[in-house]
């Protein structure tokens, strides 16, 4: 529950930060908080890491794209202070310190990050894809009537 | 001049300089002489301002075609990489060419949005060219987040991080007051380059980080990490990612070395206080 309120206040931070106001703050705090809440239930479903990763990424990927069609505002409004509460930073700090240390578990830290990144970048990858195929088709079939 | 650089990303806020001549000065003598040459400027500063504020380069060429076009441009056709942006249109049998030069650029949201906004309501007719035009040089001049904003966003990021990772209550005020304190001074070394920023701030989060684990008791670690999140390139992952997706993949390209750069100055400022405090 704590990693829930602290990704919401993380991606808020992030949103003032990035000098995000009046909604839009609020609903890309909230989109991080989903994204949140789906790693932490993919994870107690004992799903892999970057299963895990993908599906929070791909939840709050295709979150970014339907309120930013709902609202007129950019995807990256939503979805920029949203992602970074997933972002491994642990795991890159930790591989860092234990190869800068020399210690073993720095193969294993490395090899964790890899897949929580590769997880991230499949999961903004299949759920962009699939909302600008869609917006593409739809804007064909809007030409070809007009 | 510098014709190879791509800009660079600049952690924190960027500092605008006032410019030596008003962009609304140009527009009154250009609405009187040309207004062919008015609508490229005007396509010109809105890109200008989307790729200062860190958005994605289809984007950024999409808003300058549609404004030239709600101009009355015939064919519109522009390029943009981080570095620079160029758009070449026909207007009323004349053809017009402009280009820019992108020295720096940070993250800006709320700017995105308000040039996203002025787009539409250019194209739907809400307003003139000349509206779009005003709006776009008061949103250009504005001096965008507050300082106390960045601090007060930086703490809260840095507290919620904290929770993330598991932190007891000292260790995550430890981390918001770490992240607060990189954060001002961010602010102060504006004239020091983006790397050398990023690195003095990750070297100062470490040795407050450290400091604070030998004053407390408390796990140096997760302060230090919660605090570093704040420096975590995330806009330029997340802008590269898209940008790659959306096929613009030389853009793609430049902002992920951009971000890999920013990553390895973090790294180094950490890694190298940790170390110096070992050897003292």
């Amino acid at each position: 529950m704590t990693g829930i309120i602290g990704a919401f206040a993380g991606a808020l931070g992030f949103a003032c930060m990035y000098n995000l106001s009046g909604r839009n703050l609020w609903l890309a705090a909230a989109n991080g908080m989903m994204g949140q809440i789906v790693y932490v239930a993919a994870e107690a479903a004992q799903w892999n890491e970057f299963a895990a990763m993908a599906a929070a990424s791909l939840t709050v990927t295709l979150l970014a794209e339907l309120l930013a069609r709902i609202f007129c505002s950019p995807v990256t409004a939503y979805l920029v202070c949203a992602l970074i509460p997933l972002v491994p930073g642990k795991g890159i700090f930790e591989a860092i310190r234990c190869w800068i240390l020399d210690y073993a578990d720095a193969g294993g830290w490395a090899r964790l990050t890899f897949l929580q990144g590769a997880g991230i970048a499949a999961g903004c990858l299949i759920a962009a894809g699939v909302a600008r195929t869609l917006a593409g088709y739809r804007k064909q079939k809007k030409e070809a009537a007009s | 001049m510098k014709h190879n650089r791509q800009g660079s990303w600049v952690p924190g806020r960027i500092h605008r300089k006032k410019p030596a001549c008003s962009e609304l000065q140009v527009y009154d003598e250009l609405s009187r002489k040309d207004p062919g040459t008015l609508l490229a400027r005007t396509a010109v500063l809105a890109g200008r301002i989307l790729l200062e504020s860190g958005a994605e380069t289809g984007r950024t060429e999409d808003t300058m075609s549609r404004i030239c076009q709600a101009g009355g441009a015939v064919v519109a056709d522009s390029y943009v990489t981080p570095g620079m942006l160029m758009i070449s249109f026909t207007w009323h049998g004349q053809m017009i060419h402009n280009m820019k030069r992108i020295a720096q650029s940070g993250t800006d949201l709320g700017r995105i949005e308000q040039v996203n906004a002025l787009s539409r309501q250019l194209q739907s007719g809400e307003i003139t060219l000349e509206d779009c035009y005003r709006s776009l040089c008061r949103i250009q001049e504005e001096p965008g987040a507050s300082v106390l904003r960045m601090i007060s966003g930086a703490a809260a990021a840095g507290a919620g991080f904290a929770l993330v990772f598991q932190g007891t209550v000292c260790e995550t005020a430890a981390a918001a007051v770490s992240a607060a304190l990189c954060t001002l001074l961010l602010e102060k070394l504006d004239f020091c380059t983006p790397s050398l920023r990023t690195l003095l701030g990750s070297s100062l989060i470490t040795l407050a980080g450290v400091t604070a684990g030998g004053l407390f008791s408390i796990r140096a670690n997760v302060v230090i990490l919660a605090a570093l999140m704040i420096l975590v390139p995330g806009m330029l992952f997340t802008t590269a990612l898209r940008d790659c997706i959306a096929g613009d993949t030389l853009s793609g390209q430049i902002r992920l070395s951009m971000a890999i750069l920013t990553a390895a100055a973090i790294a180094l400022g950490n890694i190298g206080t940790l170390l110096i405090l070992e050897a003292l």
